[in-house]
């Protein structure tokens, strides 16, 4: 999970969970038939317009190939998977009211993947819970990764402690004793860079933060601030403009010390924004499966996954951002053959004590595990890479100049 | 050093948005919302000369000037114009219309993504008097300053500028010495649309060209007007460094967020003690 997408991108959780719900034809969620001629209708709520549409639009990408593949191999567990789209335009009022529509009628969706920001997923998870409408989402939000709370709400992604585990590690590896720390003052960047702040402290960095105005275009003042500090490593937060706008400010000072953009900024396109000489030093956090290896060395999962998602169009984010509305449909069928229904109980308890199968289509896992407890995936820090601030070509980083697209996408 | 020349770049920019709506506001004696859409339309311009039809971006500047003077043109005889009749000020809600649909016309076409202008200058920082500066804030600084004064020399010295201080103050008795305000509205709208367009391949390489850049640049705009004195040009200018300094040095010695703060009370402040701005007398009227 990328901490962006944790604001971005709860909607998918939704929709895993609301995959799992529907599923069953004789489920207290409601859903649907047992027939397998019914399908399997998954209702996808995302920004496709307006902020957050990069992700809403790569997360919708992962859905449609999820389907492309579940479809081509009889759908789950016999029902052919339908999607419906709906545009929230990143407002959670309209994605309420969407979901109402959706859940008020005869049939309710089987899986609902809603929102591409935790603004989103917060609205409308209290509401699918209540309808016992399994939903599943891309993003990790700690106000529904919890099991007793929100019971039909999954995350296909990480928790944000292990995205946050993760560079922290790093950060200890680069042997700084004090490490400057700059984030935005927005909602967002508020709560992300408390919780990253108070891991490297927790971890015994000294740490040197001071958050910049989320409506500035220069922020050369905040980085000087910072640098009068002297610290040996900057790690920085922001989204978007922002992060260019940041990086920009630390070339035209000349600031060259390790610096290391979050997750926030890996989805920014940051080499796009600013020359390559600016980002001398500047390390950003990745997935390890966003690093570019020739499709012939991809995982057979792998495989079918970029080709299905390069199928619905451009990749233009990185690969996991489609990767994890993918999952979302991957787990509901994995968990649906384990517990041999599609109702949303049965998909939900199957998810709880998910056995691990070895003809499995997820992909940003090999052992995806949660628990009646917590509903969000903890992995490792080797999961993750700090990789060169490079663009993004076909969702992957550091893919060699020249290199064709038949040896990235199939 | 750094921290005022930065100061002096950002509120350079907050100038150039302010300039349009001072001139349109002179000139047509509207309000016009939608001004620094074009700005924001100008930098997607440049960027599309630059990237797509792979022109120097200089060439932005003549593209700027005709897309935004074509623009300016439709909203004044189509959005303003018609609502201006009916009077009670409704023209000032069409002009906010006006401006939602140009940030969705740049999202439908460019996408959501910032894009990269480039500058057609050097990219190496600048050491001017011991602090560091790009090329293009120095190029922005000397444009925002040479505008205002050239503005305000215009309105002060010659024919034009002064009918139109005059349309501005009163239609009815700049009518009857010969001058045709609607006219006036029209051209000056699009003239003001147009050169702010036509600077998009300057703010274009700070900005960055993004759908709703004009937004996050209005209401820092409406402050530096209100602080300066609507109307006025030097008003402008002062109001406009004057904010983009305090954001400034108040990130480096107070508090990031803080430079937010200090320009609001700075707005407050001057509202309380001179309601008008800092260069705007206040008029008597007769009620």
């Amino acid at each position: 999970m990328r901490i962006r997408r944790a604001v971005y991108g709860s909607a998918a959780a939704l929709a895993a969970a609301a995959l799992a719900t529907s599923g069953c034809a004789s489920t207290a969620a409601g859903s649907s038939t047992s027939s397998r001629d019914s399908a399997f209708s998954v209702l996808v709520v995302l920004p496709l317009s307006g902020a957050g549409a990069a992700q809403g639009n790569a997360e919708l990408q992962g859905a449609k190939a999820a389907a492309r593949v579940l479809n081509s191999h009889g759908g789950i567990l016999g029902h052919k998977v339908v999607l419906t789209v709906d545009n929230d335009q990143a407002n959670p009022s309209t994605a309420i009211t969407q979901i109402q529509g959706a859940i008020s009628g005869s049939s309710k969706p089987d899986l609902v993947i809603a929102g591409a920001s935790s603004n989103e997923t917060d609205a409308v998870a209290p509401i699918l819970n209540r309808a016992q409408v399994l939903n599943i989402e891309s993003d990790s939000d700690p106000k529904i990764d919890s099991g007793t709370k929100t019971p039909y709400t999954f995350d296909s992604t990480v928790s944000i402690p292990s995205v946050i585990n993760a560079l922290v590690t790093y950060v200890r590896s680069q042997h700084a004793s004090k490490v400057g720390f700059v984030y935005a003052n927005d909602a967002l960047g508020s709560a992300v860079g408390q919780y990253e702040v108070g891991a490297l402290k927790q971890a015994g960095l000294k740490v040197v933060s001071a958050s910049y105005s989320a409506t500035a275009i220069d922020d050369s003042s905040t980085l000087l601030k910072i640098k009068s500090q002297n610290p040996g490593v900057l790690v920085v937060e922001g989204f978007g403009p922002q992060a260019g706008y940041l990086f920009s400010s630390r070339a035209k000072i000349g600031w060259n010390i390790p610096t290391i953009g979050d997750s926030a900024v890996a989805s920014s396109g940051l080499a796009s924004l600013v020359p390559a000489a600016d980002l001398k030093n500047v390390r950003i956090q990745a997935f390890a499966d966003e690093l570019y290896r020739p499709f012939s060395q991809q995982s057979p999962a792998m495989q079918t996954f970029i080709k299905a998602v390069a199928a619905t169009g451009p990749i233009s984010q990185p690969i996991s951002e489609d990767g994890f509305v993918y999952d979302a449909l991957m787990l509901a069928d994995q968990a649906a053959v384990q517990a041999h229904s599609i109702s949303a109980s049965a998909i939900k308890g199957a998810l709880e004590h998910l056995r691990k199968a070895s003809d499995s289509r997820i992909v940003s896992f090999s052992d995806p595990t949660y628990s009646p407890a917590s509903h969000v995936i903890d992995s490792p820090p080797s999961d993750y890479a700090f990789v060169r601030a490079s663009g993004i070509t076909s969702g992957f980083f550091d893919v060699p100049a020249g290199t064709a697209a038949s040896s990235i996408t199939g | 050093m750094t921290v005022v020349l930065a100061g002096l770049a950002i509120g350079a920019v907050y100038v150039l948005t302010a300039l349009g709506y001072n001139l349109v506001f002179v000139s047509a004696g509207v309000f016009n919302f939608a001004q620094a859409q074009f700005i924001m339309i100008g930098t997607f311009v440049s960027y599309w000369a630059a990237a797509q039809l792979h022109v120097p971006v200089e060439l932005g500047i003549p593209l700027g000037l005709a897309v935004g003077f074509g623009l300016g043109a439709i909203e004044e005889i189509a959005a303003i114009n018609p609502l201006r009749r009916l009077g009670g000020q409704s023209e000032l809600i069409v002009t906010l219309g006006v401006g939602v649909v140009l940030d969705g016309l740049a999202y439908l076409i460019w996408g959501s993504q910032p894009l990269e202008v480039p500058f057609f200058g050097s990219s190496s920082p600048l050491t001017v008097l011991g602090g560091k500066i790009l090329p293009v804030e120095l190029t922005l600084v000397c444009v925002a300053v040479a505008g205002a004064l050239a503005l305000a020399a215009w309105t002060r010295f010659s024919l034009v500028g002064m009918a139109s201080v005059a349309v501005s103050e009163d239609k009815a008795a700049a009518a009857a010495r010969g001058i045709d305000p609607r006219k006036f509205s029209l051209i000056s709208v699009a003239v003001a649309a147009a050169i702010a367009a036509a600077i998009g391949p300057i703010i274009g390489p700070k900005t960055y060209a993004v759908y709703n850049l004009g937004d996050q640049l209005a209401i820092i705009a409406f402050v530096c007007l209100a602080i300066g004195g609507f109307g006025s040009y030097l008003g402008v200018l002062l109001g406009g460094m004057s904010v983009g300094l305090a954001e400034s040095i108040g990130a480096r010695f107070v508090s990031p967020p803080f430079g937010d703060v200090i320009v609001f009370v700075m707005l407050l402040t001057v509202l309380l003690i001179r309601p008008s701005g800092l260069f705007r007398t206040a008029a008597v009227r007769k009620v």
